[in-house]
């Protein structure tokens, strides 16, 4: 057991000014789903914890002309609840609707799920997929930066020791862009992904593909996207055997390591076969499922 | 016998609102005054040498009770079920086992304090390398865990039936196959837990959650040389047992705590150190080989199983005399040669665990008969029913027993169950695939030669307002047994089940019963409880004949009533005539006493059919259970609603056995050390046909006919999803817990895409 004070900021202000005086002892407590993880188990073993769960700037859901803007405090239950990103983000949706259990849902967050930085983070892939960027306030003021520049390794960002992510920004979607999520994990509910993975595709009125970001999770050190099935898309029709080739390619770039949920080779299969399934479900149906298993 | 006011009816549990509203108490909620919490420290290499275990800075903090090491305690040291090897705590120049070895232990005020101080206690270790593997262990040369045990054998067992040579030679067909079982962790909520003190009498207190009162009075005896009339131990309800707490768990721990800190105190443990710390299923591998005549007829049978044992014996030597025996399952086999030897190992702990063996043996030999159906292009339910052992046949195994064969029965009904094999949606990329498998589970009647301490007994008391009091040694794990005896009592007096009371799991109060295992309790308890009931009867019955002036056989018991047959005007209350057998000073406490001959070294057989419907997505390597259906014979159903509580559960962990389950040890430490990473069916992964069917053929020696159905249903259940899964993808499975990764590899050998 680890003994911790708790301090709940009123202010991102008096958030900074904590995390500035706690100097490399203090951590940032969203949800606390995987922090308190982390301090069981001895991983993190901060002096004082800043709640920032009812933190009014790290809290709403705001679409912005065709952009969508969502605090890092958002739960993962609100994701579910909200229309505007079953909407503008319908892998986001599902992925949140796919993670855990219901109790931990409601308190999950999306921020805290970024940060965490865990390959297999299910939030990740779709963001990954939607190119969107981070908003960090610091000492110095606010940057942004690319979700995939911001994961640097598993459990490693470029998180500056007294920086806060305040915001995840997903950048508009073309208006024929559909996107999808799947996870696949050894139960129905209640279990960390052995893979997951996002696509978004756009395809034009020639029948072919303008755009397409394929993500996957669980297989790389850091979220990933499928560079080189991407490329192999584009500008092409989504045939049985282009889609089959994309898939083929993904499983190929990705990188995945053994553990006690899965093996390397056994990653990469699964990749495969469920790159192929995302890219039939975006071509076909329309993809956005935004229904899951979990209830 | 009258029955059937209270038998056969799925009355509620008499420990229904307890345990609804919050109102049962487990282990861990019990408060004594002035009591203070202990803490161990386990080791955390699975093979290392202490070399030196430093206190002082534990024992100079504030609210430390007691620091404990090998050297505080009193006696032997020394405990175990089968041998007595294993150090309560491992001693200075001693070497480590596994990682669930402690090496010392503090009491202190709070928990907080307690883990501090634990956290204080400096040991130094030099590491050593461990032995990971059977095969490794079972090397010439390689180190021994147990000095004594030449080439870290555990325990050997063989069975030798006719002459499998010949056998193999009169064979026109013989398949074989290695097959690979995973460790598989019992997944229990309630963690081991319990307080412990010592009283103004020298009489030390343990209650805990356990499965065997008795057997943790004899380590606690044994390890720290207390005399057994000193020694209480009494069961708290269980939240889940499963066999991980048949062995003592943390008791003999948590006696030398209170003993030596001379305070009361509780121990639980986290879900880690549970993990680490007790018994789960053998990981096995097992080769097997059938050969069989061109119709299907089986003529032998040869099974190898080598099995990792774990760091010490404990149940080793029974559960893979089991799965030795359970090769053969409910089939004819003329000649058969089978041996399942126990490596020790560095690795967790191997021992009981519902099943117990069994369901490993199920796995190869039901996989293994689809292979020899393949071989032979015959239906595979077909081959089955062709060696099916057949009415007054005796079982082709060393665990002989007259449970009546109702094989074909089984198989009637499950069809029925079945019903028309599905079709896949056309241009789908799912299959389907059906299988029916058997087994024939046992269970103790009181007669098992190795564990010997088979006897059972109860206590029935009759008070002199006419309630009842039941004293049964056997454990409530949620079995329902409480109920059950209840049951059986209310039955037997003619009450209602709200005047008899059930005490159950105390070393002092009950009758000795024997560990709560080996699916024994309803019949060994059960028939225990009928011989005392009958004595009790009989004197009600006399006296109730004098009050009358009516002979006692023209009267019975019913209604909370003494009446005269066929004259229901006749009669006396229940409660009139206990006080008055109490006024006139007729005993109304009776113990019974069950045990089978002890020249008969027989088991009771639950036959069971088990039947599996699934579709398999060839593209994704997705398994959908479409159908999971099991048909037991019970005997007698006592109480429905409980017994298919029981078939259900036990199917759910034989679904999480195939198809997930499986505690990962890497270089002897645990990969999957807590709910995180272990995975377990959660209710989304139950089948949205699930079907569970008693058949009643009565076992003449069980108590109305009941047979022990405990385990049962968890034990050809997981063959039957493998050769379902298999035969929707026509490919063999010999490896489990099998997910969509192994589809798809399997998928793409084979060309299926
Ligand atoms: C039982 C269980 C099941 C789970 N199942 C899943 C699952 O299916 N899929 C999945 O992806 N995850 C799962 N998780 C992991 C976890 O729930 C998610 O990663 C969750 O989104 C983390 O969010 P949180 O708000 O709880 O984070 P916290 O635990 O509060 O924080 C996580 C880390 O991020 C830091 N942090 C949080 N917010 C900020 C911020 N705004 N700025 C800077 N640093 C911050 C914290 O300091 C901490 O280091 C599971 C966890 C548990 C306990």
């Amino acid at each position: 057991m680890v003994y911790f004070d708790y301090v709940k900021p009123p202010t991102l202000e008096h958030l900074l000014e904590g995390l500035r005086q706690a100097r490399f002892e203090g951590a940032v407590l969203a949800g606390g789903t995987d922090l308190h993880v982390k301090i069981r188990s001895g991983v993190a073993c901060p002096r004082v914890v800043f709640d920032i769960s009812d933190l009014a700037p790290c809290r709403g859901i705001v679409e912005q002309g065709n952009h969508l803007r969502l605090g890092a405090a958002v739960r993962m239950s609100e994701i579910v609840a909200s229309a505007a990103v079953r909407r503008k983000a319908p892998a986001l949706a599902a992925a949140a609707l796919q993670m855990s259990s219901r109790q931990i849902r409601n308190r999950a967050t999306l921020g805290g799920n970024i940060v965490t930085a865990s390959p297999a983070a299910d939030a990740v892939p779709p963001l990954l997929a939607a190119d969107a960027t981070l908003v960090l306030l610091g000492a110095d003021g606010t940057r942004e930066v690319p979700l995939a520049e911001f994961l640097t390794g598993p459990g490693k960002t470029c998180l500056g020791k007294s920086e806060v992510l305040t915001e995840v920004v997903i950048p508009s979607q073309g208006p024929g862009c559909r996107s999808h999520f799947v996870k696949v994990g050894r139960r129905k509910a209640q279990a960390i992904s052995i893979i997951n993975l996002a696509g978004r595709i756009d395809i034009g009125q020639d029948g072919l593909v303008r755009d397409v970001g394929i993500a996957l999770g669980a297989v790389a050190p850091t979220a990933m996207r499928a560079r080189q099935a991407e490329k192999a898309l584009i500008g092409r029709a989504p045939s049985a055997k282009n889609l089959a080739e994309a898939a083929a390619l993904a499983a190929e770039e990705c990188r995945p390591i053994s553990d006690v949920r899965a093996t390397g080779s056994g990653r990469r299969l699964l990749v495969e076969a469920w790159t192929l399934r995302l890219l039939h479900l975006l071509c076909e149906t329309g993809g956005a499922r935004s229904g899951g298993r979990n209830s | 016998m009258t029955h059937g006011n209270v038998i056969g009816k799925g009355v509620p549990r008499v420990d229904a609102r307890g345990k609804v509203t919050g109102q049962t108490k487990y282990a861990a909620d019990i408060r004594l005054p002035g009591m203070h919490y202990g803490k161990i420290v386990f080791s955390p290499h699975p093979r290392a040498r202490v070399l030196e275990i430093d206190c002082r800075a534990a024992e100079s903090m504030p609210g430390v009770r007691k620091v404990i090491t090998a050297r505080n305690l009193p006696g032997s040291n020394r405990y175990g079920y089968d041998v007595a090897h294993r150090p309560v705590l491992v001693p200075e120049g001693e070497e480590t086992r596994y990682i669930g070895d402690a090496v010392a232990m503090v009491v202190a005020s709070s928990e907080e304090l307690a883990d501090r101080a634990a956290a204080a206690i400096a040991v130094r270790y030099e590491l050593l390398a461990p032995l990971t593997s059977p095969r490794q262990a079972m090397e010439p040369g390689a180190y021994l865990v147990h000095a004594e045990a030449a080439g870290n054998r555990c325990c050997l067992r063989e069975f030798v039936h006719g002459d499998v040579a010949v056998g193999f030679q009169t064979s026109e067909v013989v398949v074989e196959q290695t097959y690979f079982t995973p460790r598989q962790e019992q997944a229990f909520l309630e963690p081991e837990s319990g307080v412990a003190y010592q009283d103004d009498s020298g009489v030390l207190h343990v209650i805990s959650c356990l499965q065997d009162p008795y057997g943790v009075a004899e380590d606690i005896h044994l390890a720290l040389a207390i005399p057994k009339s000193r020694i209480h131990v009494k069961g708290t309800p269980v939240g889940g047992g499963f066999g991980g707490k048949l062995n003592t768990t943390i008791q003999v721990h948590l006696a030398a705590m209170a003993c030596l800190a001379e305070v009361p105190v509780m121990l639980v443990l986290d879900r880690e150190e549970s993990f680490a710390f007790h018994p789960k299923r053998h990981p096995t591998e097992i080769r097997l080989k059938l050969g069989a005549g061109r119709d299907g007829t089986i003529h032998a049978l040869e099974g190898d199983v080598i099995a990792d044992a774990g760091p010490y014996s404990g149940r080793s030597p029974e559960v893979l005399g089991l799965t030795m025996s359970a090769l053969m399952g409910p089939y004819r086999i003329p000649n058969v040669l089978t041996r399942a030897e126990g490596i020790y190992t560095n690795n967790l702990d191997s021992g009981a665990f519902r099943g117990f063996g069994a369901p490993q043996a199920a796995i190869a030999r039901e996989c293994l008969l689809d292979k020899l159906a393949r071989a032979l292009a015959m239906d595979p339910l077909e081959l089955r029913r062709r060696n099916f052992l057949r009415p007054g046949d005796r079982p082709t195994s060393p665990m002989l027993g007259d449970s009546p064969v109702s094989l074909e029965l089984l198989t009637e009904r499950i069809v029925e169950k079945l019903g028309p094999k599905p079709s896949a949606p056309k241009n789908s990329t799912k299959r389907i695939g059906r299988s029916i498998c058997f087994d024939m589970p046992v269970f103790d009647v009181g007669a098992i030669p190795v564990l010997g301490k088979s006897g059972v007994g109860a206590a029935v008391e009759v008070h002199s307002d006419g309630s009842v009091s039941v004293y049964a040694g056997g454990t409530e794990l949620g079995q329902g047994v409480t109920t059950v005896l209840a049951q059986m009592a209310a039955e037997q007096f003619g009450l209602p089940m709200d005047r008899i009371r059930v005490e159950m799991s105390d070393n002092w109060t009950c009758p000795r019963a024997g560990r709560t295992s080996a699916s024994r309790l309803t019949f060994g308890l059960g028939n225990a409880l009928l011989l005392a009931t009958g004595r009790l009867r009989q004197t009600l019955l006399v006296r109730a004949g004098k009050m009358l002036e009516i002979a006692a056989e023209d009267l019975v018991l019913e209604g909370s009533e003494v009446r005269l047959v066929g004259v229901p005007a006749k009669a006396l209350a229940f409660a009139e005539v206990a006080w008055m057998c109490s006024d006139r000073g007729d005993n109304l406490r009776e113990e019974g006493w069950f045990r089978s001959a002890e020249d008969r070294y027989m088991y009771g057989h639950t036959f069971m059919a088990a039947a599996a419907d699934v579709a398999v997505d060839i593209a994704t390597g997705e398994i959908e259970i479409l159908k999971l259906a099991n048909v037991l014979d019970m005997g007698r159903v006592l109480n429905p609603a409980m017994a298919f509580g029981q078939l259900y559960g036990g199917a759910i962990q034989a679904l999480g056995y195939g198809l997930m389950e499986n505690m990962v040890t890497v270089d002897g430490q645990s990969k999957t050390p807590s709910f995180a990473e272990y995975v377990i069916p959660s209710a989304l992964d139950i089948p949205e046909e699930f079907v569970a069917e008693g058949v009643e053929t009565p076992y003449p020696t069980g108590p109305f006919g009941a047979k022990g159905i405990g385990e049962a249903a968890l034990n050809c259940t997981t063959p039957t999803l493998l050769n379902a899964i298999a035969d929707a993808l026509g490919v063999e499975i010999t490896a489990v817990p099998i997910g969509q990764e192994h589809i798809l590899a399997a998928v793409r050998n084979q060309k299926l895409m």
